[in-house]
C-alpha cells in the first residue's frame, strides 16, 4: 500500500486497489501477501501495517497476510503484540510478521528516538514479543528481515524465519542460508523457513517492461535520497545506485523470470516474494501481473519443489 | 429527535466479532459501529487502542456505508504520531467513515497528546525535520467527541447506571471543540416478541436522547447480539425509525414496523 514518490495517487484508490489485489492473489493460489512500512512518508506509504493486514485479511479466505517489514524499534512491543492479537482474531493462523531495524532518521525522530537506539530496542522488543507477550502474539510467525550476516545469525538464534531482501544478491543466498541454518535453534513457535524477495515484472505482448523500469528507477532514487549524503549535490551517485538496483530486478518474459529465479530455488529458499506493486504501479497493470504470474511463473516454480511464492 | 442516528457498541467483543458486526450492521442499515476500551470487559484484556484500530481496519473492508467509531484513550505509552497515522490510515481505508471518541484521562499529559494527535496533519514538531504526517484522513475533519467522565471507572459506572452522556462541552473543550453529542445507552434492547415492551423501550430511549440533546444514540450490545442479524434488523428497521419520527406517529409506526420485521423473520 503505497502511493508513488513522484506522482502521488489518491490514497482512497490505493486502499481499494490493495483489497482487489489481495482478493485476486488469494483466489489465484499465491500463499502470502506482504506489505512494507514507512512512516511520515509524504507520498503516503502505509505506516500502520497491522491495520493494513487486518484490512486485507477480512476480505480474503486463505492467503497469509504479512506485515513486513515492520520497523520494530520504533513501535512499542505491547502495541505490536495487541495488534497481532487483533489480526489473529480476524484471520486465525494467517499472520506472519516480518520485522526489521529501520534506518531512516526521520522515522526514529518522529518517535522521539535516534537510529543509534535501533538495535537495543529491537532486541528488547523481540524478547518481549516471544516472552511476556507470547500469548498475545499467538501463532504469529516471526520473519527476520536483513541482508547482513549478523541478521541471519540472529534469525537463527531466535528460531525465526529468514527474509532476505532484494539487496541480497542471488549468488549470496546460499551463504546467508548456511549462516542462518548454522545458528538455527529449535522453536516451538514455528517451522523456520527462508525466503528471498525480488522485484519482478513479467512482460507480455506490448508491455516490454520499460514503464516498470522507470517506476523502479524513481523508487530507488527515493531510497537513494536516504542513503546518499547530500543527494542533490551527489545526484550522480544516486542515479548510479538507482540504475544498479533496477538492474537487479527480474524483468522479462515469464520464462526469463523463471530462469532467473531458479537459482534461488536451487539454493534452498522456501519462499520467493515477488514484489510487483512498487512505486505506484498502475492498479490495473498489477491486476494483470498477478494473473500472468499465477498462470506462468507460479506453476513453473512450484513444479521445482514444494514451497511458497508470494506476490 | 429529527435525524438522530442509531449506532451500536459491542461490549467485550473481539476483533472478529467487530468485523462481522460491521458487515451485518451495514446490511441492516445501522448508522454506526463503535468499538473501544469503553465497553471493555475485564475478560477481554487484549483490547487497547492498537487492538481497536486494527479491528476497525478489518471492519472497514467488510462494510461500505456504516460509520466506524473508534473509542481511544490515547495512553501515554503510545506516541501521538502513531495514533495520528493510524487515524489517517483508517479514515482513508474506510473511505472517510471514521469517527473518534476520545476517552480523557486526568493524567497531565493527556490534553497535550490529544492536541498533538488532532493537530498532526497541519504540523508535527520533530527537531531537525520538516515532518508531514501521512496519510491525511479522507475527511477534512474527522468527527470527534470526548467522553465525559475522567476515567475508565466512571465511564463503566455510567454504563451500569443505564446511560452515559458523551459530552463534548465539558472536559478539555478548550482543546477539542466538540460539535456533537452522543448518548451511549445500556438499556437492554427487547427481543421484539412483545410490542408493548418494545414501545416502552423506544419511549424511554427517546426520553434519554431528548434529555441529553443527543444527535446519536449508541446501543451497547453483547457479542451474541452483535452476531445476530435478526437483532440488528430490529434495531435498524424498528427502533431507528420509531426513534426519529414525531412522537404522535410512534404508535402506528411502531405497529407497522414490528409487523414488517416479524414478516421478515
Amino acid at each position: 500500500m503505497t502511493a508513488p514518490y513522484s506522482r502521488p495517487a489518491a490514497l482512497g484508490r490505493v486502499y481499494r486497489e490493495a483489497v482487489r489485489h489481495a482478493q485476486l492473489a488469494d483466489r489465484l493460489g499465491f500463499d502470502s501477501l506482504w506489505m512494507g512500512e514507512h512512516r511520515i512518508s509524504y507520498s503516503g506509504t502505509c505506516p500502520s501495517l497491522l491495520m493494513a493486514a487486518a484490512h486485507l485479511a477480512s476480505v480474503t479466505e486463505r492467503i497469509a497476510v504479512c506485515p513486513g517489514v515492520l520497523l520494530l524499534p520504533i513501535h512499542e512491543s505491547e502495541r505490536v503484540a495487541r495488534g497481532c492479537a487483533a489480526v489473529q482474531s480476524i484471520a486465525p493462523g494467517r499472520l506472519k510478521l516480518g520485522i526489521g531495524l529501520g534506518y531512516r532518521e526521520a522515522e526514529f525522530a518522529a518517535a522521539g528516538l535516534t537510529v543509534k537506539q535501533r538495535l537495543p530496542r529491537f532486541k528488547a522488543h523481540l524478547d518481549d514479543l516471544v516472552g511476556r507477550y507470547a500469548d498475545l502474539l499467538g501463532p504469529t510467525e516471526l520473519w527476520f528481515a536483513g541482508d547482513a550476516e549478523v541478521g541471519a545469525k540472529r534469525a537463527g538464534r531466535y528460531g525465526g524465519s529468514l527474509l532476505l531482501s532484494q539487496n541480497t544478491p542471488l549468488d549470496a543466498v546460499p551463504a546467508m542460508r548456511r549462516l542462518w541454518l548454522d545458528n538455527l535453534r529449535p522453536s516451538a513457535r514455528q517451522t523456520p523457513r527462508s525466503s528471498i524477495m525480488r522485484e519482478v515484472w513479467a512482460t507480455d505482448g506490448a508491455d516490454d517492461g520499460s514503464e516498470v523500469r522507470g517506476r523502479l528507477h524513481e523508487l530507488w532514487l527515493d531510497y537513494g535520497s536516504h542513503w546518499v549524503e547530500n543527494p542533490r549535490e551527489n545526484d550522480a551517485a544516486r542515479q548510479k545506485l538507482a540504475a544498479e538496483r533496477v538492474g537487479t530486478a527480474v524483468i522479462g518474459s515469464p520464462d526469463d523470470v523463471v530462469e532467473r529465479l531458479a537459482p534461488a530455488v536451487r539454493a534452498g529458499v522456501d519462499q520467493v516474494l515477488l514484489k510487483i506493486n512498487f512505486q505506484g504501479a498502475d492498479g490495473d497493470a498489477v491486476d494483470g501481473q498477478i494473473r500472468l504470474l499465477a498462470a506462468t511463473v507460479l506453476p513453473a516454480l512450484k513444479s521445482m519443489r514444494r514451497w511458497e511464492q508470494a506476490p | 429527535m429529527n435525524g438522530v442516528r442509531l449506532s451500536v457498541l459491542p461490549v467485550a467483543a473481539d476483533a472478529a466479532t467487530v468485523v462481522e458486526l460491521a458487515e451485518s450492521a451495514d446490511r441492516a442499515g445501522i448508522d454506526g459501529v463503535w468499538f473501544g476500551v469503553l465497553g471493555r470487559d475485564p475478560a477481554v484484556a487484549k483490547v487497547d487502542d492498537a487492538y481497536v484500530m486494527v479491528a476497525l481496519a478489518g471492519a472497514a473492508s467488510r462494510s461500505r456505508d456504516v460509520r466506524l467509531g473508534a473509542l481511544l484513550n490515547l495512553a501515554p505509552d503510545r506516541a501521538p504520531l502513531t495514533s495520528a497515522e493510524d487515524i489517517g490510515v483508517l479514515d482513508q481505508a474506510s473511505g472517510g467513515r471514521l469517527e473518534l471518541g476520545l476517552i480523557p484521562s486526568t493524567e497531565p499529559g493527556w490534553v497535550k497528546r490529544a492536541a498533538l494527535v488532532l493537530g498532526a496533519w497541519s504540523d508535527w514538531p520533530v527537531a531537525g525535520h520538516d515532518v508531514v504526517v501521512t496519510p491525511r484522513p479522507a475527511q477534512p475533519r474527522v468527527p470527534r467527541v470526548v467522553l465525559s467522565g475522567a476515567d475508565d471507572g466512571s465511564v463503566r459506572g455510567g454504563l451500569q447506571a443505564g446511560a452515559l452522556l458523551v459530552d463534548t462541552h465539558r472536559r478539555h473543550a478548550e482543546v477539542i471543540a466538540g460539535e456533537r453529542r452522543v448518548l451511549v445507552s445500556t438499556r437492554a434492547v427487547p427481543d421484539g416478541s412483545d410490542i408493548d415492551e418494545l414501545g416502552d423501550y423506544v419511549s424511554a430511549l427517546r426520553d434519554d436522547v431528548e434529555a441529553a440533546a443527543a444527535d446519536e444514540v449508541v446501543a451497547s450490545i453483547s457479542p451474541a447480539a452483535a452476531r445476530d442479524h435478526r437483532f440488528l434488523t430490529l434495531l435498524a428497521g424498528v427502533v431507528a425509525p420509531v426513534l426519529r419520527c414525531p412522537r404522535t406517529d410512534v404508535p402506528v409506526l411502531l405497529f407497522d414496523a414490528v409487523n414488517w420485521w416479524r414478516k421478515r423473520q
